[in-house]
C-alpha cells in the first residue's frame, strides 16, 4: 500500500505567536515521516493572551478556535489538535469541523495514561486550574482513573523561564503523586510543561506523558484513520453541524483570516 | 537519534492474537491487516496452542475464563519476542488486564476500547451492535469499566453467533443494517460499533447506508497497536510498572517461565513491512 500523507494542524489557541516556535520543534522531533504538521496561532484581535489560565480568556479565544477550526477544516486538513490541557472549545469545534477530526491535549493524554496504568496524576501549574481541568477528565470518561493533581505554583507562562527550576518542582511533585497518591503514570498538565517528560521520566520511573506531543499523536492517528478507513466525524444528533446557508447569513466566522501566524513542518 | 530513523531502520511490530484455539480464519484477518496497516508495520496474526483448547469462539464466560491461560502466555511470549504491542481480539477485551499486568514493555490493547476510543472521538454517543443477548450483560461493563458508560446509547444484537457472520454474507449485511438503523433512530447513536471482531468485512457498507461512522472492531484493535507501537517508539512511553501494575516478583517468575515455555502460538502469519 502506498505511504498515507497526512496533513495535521496544531492550533496554539493565544492571539500570540510567542510559543509556536517551540511546538514546531516539538512535530519535527515526534511526527511520523509521511505528516505534514503546520503549528499555527490565533490572530492578536481573537485576544493577544501569552495564556489562556482563566476562564474569562478561554471564553475570548473561543471565537478565534471557532475560526481557525472552519478554516483548517476548508484547507483540507485531516486532524487538529487544539493546544490547551483545558481541551478549550473541543465540543465546539468538533461541531464545526466537517471531515476532519479535532483533538486536545487532556483527551490524548488520559486515553494514553489509561492504556499505560490504571491510574494516574496530574501535575499542573497553579491550583485555580484544577477545578476546571478535574470536570475535564470527568467528562472524558476517566474520573475513575485519576489519582490526583498536584500544582507547582507555576503560570503557564514561567514554565520555560527556568528550567532547571521547572524540572525541580515537577520531578517533586510528581514524587508526591506516586508516593502519596500512588499514581501509576503521570501527566503533565500544560502544553507549556513541554521538554521535561523525559527527565521526570527517569527519575521516578514511570510513565510521564507530555500533553503537547499527547495530541500531536493523536491527531495524527485520527488522520491515518481517516486515511486508511475512512472514518470521520459523525453530524448526526448532537455532532449536527450549522447550516452553512445560517453560517454564510449571520457571518462572523468565514471572515477575514483566521492565523496570526504559521509554521509549516513539512512530510519527509 | 532521530525519532524517524529509529521506526524507518526497524519495523513496528505488532501482533494480532486471536484468543481462540483454531488457526481458521487468521487468512481474513491478515487480509484486513494488509489493507490497514501503515508501511512500515509488522504485523503477526496467530491464533492460540490447541492445547489451551479448540475453541472455535468465546461466547461464554467459561470458555473465556479457559483461554485466559493461554492469552497470559502468548502476551508474555510475544514481549519476549519483541513485539511492540499486541491486540487481543475478542471484543470481550478477554484478560485485557492479566495481559497487561505480565506484558513487559509491550503496550496491549483490545477491540472494545480501542472502538470506544474511536467512536467517542467522532460522536458523542455510541451504539453496539452485537450478535447475541447473551454477550450484552458482560459488554456493557466492559464498556462501563472503560470510563465510556455515558456515552454508551444502547446495545442491538443480530441473533448470530460468532461463527454465523461469515456464513451468509448478505444475511449478516442486512442484519447489522437493520440493528444499525435501530440503534441511530430508536436510540440516537451517532456512531456504531461492531461488537465482535468476526463482524469483520461489513463497516462499509453499513456505513454508507446508516451514513454516521461504523468502527470495525479488529480494524480499531489492529491501528491502536499500531498507535501504541508508535508511542512506545518514538516517545518512549510504555507501561508502567508501579502500583497495581506491577508484575509478578522475580521469585516467582521461574515458574511462570515453565509454564510459557512450549509453543503459545497456532497459524501465525506474518505481514511484512514494506
Amino acid at each position: 500500500m502506498t505511504v498515507p500523507q497526512v496533513k495535521i494542524m496544531y492550533l496554539n489557541p493565544l492571539g500570540s505567536s510567542n510559543y509556536d516556535h517551540v511546538f514546531a520543534d516539538m512535530a519535527r522531533e515526534f511526527k511520523s515521516p509521511g505528516t505534514e504538521v503546520h503549528v499555527t496561532s490565533l490572530l492578536p484581535e481573537d485576544g493577544a493572551f501569552p495564556h489562556i489560565e482563566y476562564r474569562a480568556y478561554e471564553a475570548v479565544v473561543t471565537r478565534g478556535i471557532i475560526r481557525a477550526t472552519r478554516a483548517a477544516s476548508r484547507e483540507g486538513f485531516d486532524a487538529l489538535a487544539i493546544g490547551c490541557f483545558y481541551d478549550t472549545a473541543l465540543h465546539d469545534a468538533r461541531e464545526i469541523s466537517g471531515g476532519m477530526a479535532v483533538t486536545a491535549p487532556c483527551v490524548a493524554s488520559c486515553e494514553i495514561a489509561a492504556s499505560l496504568s490504571n491510574r494516574f496524576g496530574i501535575i499542573v501549574g497553579r491550583r485555580k486550574w484544577v477545578n476546571q481541568m478535574s470536570g475535564v477528565v470527568h467528562d472524558h470518561g476517566y474520573g475513575g482513573m485519576l489519582a490526583a493533581f498536584q500544582h507547582v505554583e507555576l503560570g503557564v507562562t514561567e514554565f520555560q523561564a527556568d528550567h532547571q527550576e521547572t524540572e525541580r518542582r515537577l520531578i517533586e511533585a510528581g514524587r508526591k503523586l506516586v508516593q502519596e497518591d500512588f499514581a501509576e503514570a503521570l501527566i503533565l498538565g500544560c502544553t507549556l510543561e513541554i521538554g521535561f517528560y523525559r527527565k521526570v521520566e527517569a527519575e521516578l520511573g514511570v510513565p510521564v506523558i507530555d500533553p503537547a506531543i499527547a495530541s500531536l499523536k493523536r491527531a495524527e492517528y485520527s488522520a491515518t484513520l481517516r486515511r486508511q478507513c475512512g472514518w470521520k466525524p459523525s453530524r448526526l444528533w448532537s455532532c449536527e453541524a450549522p447550516p452553512e446557508s445560517e453560517i454564510a447569513e449571520f457571518g462572523g466566522i468565514d471572515v477575514d483570516e483566521a492565523f496570526g501566524n504559521r509554521i509549516v513542518v513539512s512530510a519527509d | 537519534m532521530s525519532t524517524e530513523r529509529s521506526i524507518a531502520d526497524k519495523p513496528l511490530k505488532i501482533m494480532y492474537l486471536r484468543p481462540v484455539g483454531v488457526a481458521a480464519n487468521n487468512e481474513v484477518f491478515a487480509e484486513l491487516a494488509r489493507s490497514c496497516k501503515l508501511p512500515g508495520t509488522e504485523v503477526h496474526i496467530s491464533s492460540l496452542s490447541d492445547r489451551d483448547g479448540k475453541f472455535s469462539h468465546i461466547e461464554f464466560r467459561s470458555y473465556e475464563a479457559v483461554v485466559s491461560r493461554g492469552i497470559v502466555r502468548a502476551t508474555w511470549a510475544a514481549a519476549q519476542l519483541g513485539f511492540d504491542a499486541l491486540a487481543i481480539g475478542c471484543f470481550y477485551d478477554t484478560a485485557l488486564h492479566a495481559a497487561r499486568e505480565i506484558s513487559g514493555g509491550m503496550a496491549v490493547t483490545a477491540p472494545c476500547i480501542a472502538s470506544c476510543e474511536i467512536a467517542a472521538g467522532l460522536s458523542n454517543r455510541f451504539g453496539i451492535i452485537v450478535g447475541r443477548r447473551k454477550w450484552v450483560n458482560q459488554m456493557s461493563a466492559v464498556v462501563k469499566g472503560h470510563g465510556f458508560g455515558p456515552k454508551l446509547a444502547a446495545f442491538e444484537p443480530v441473533d448470530l453467533g460468532v461463527n454465523d457472520f461469515l456464513t451468509d454474507h448478505q444475511e449478516t449485511e442486512r442484519r447489522l443494517i437493520a440493528a444499525g438503523r435501530k440503534l441511530v433512530e430508536a436510540h440516537h447513536a451517532e456512531a456504531v460499533i461492531l461488537g465482535c471482531t468476526r463482524e469483520i468485512g461489513f463497516y462499509r457498507k453499513v456505513e454508507k447506508e446508516l451514513k454516521v461512522p461504523v468502527i470495525d472492531a479488529a480494524a480499531a484493535a489492529m491501528k491502536r497497536a499500531e498507535y501504541s507501537a508508535m508511542l512506545s517508539r518514538q516517545c518512549g512511553w510504555r507501561p508502567a510498572r508501579k502500583w497495581s501494575c506491577e508484575p509478578p516478583r522475580d521469585g516467582e517468575s521461574e515458574a511462570f517461565r515453565a509454564n510459557c515455555a512450549e509453543d503459545a502460538f497456532s497459524g501465525r502469519i506474518v505481514v511484512e513491512a514494506e
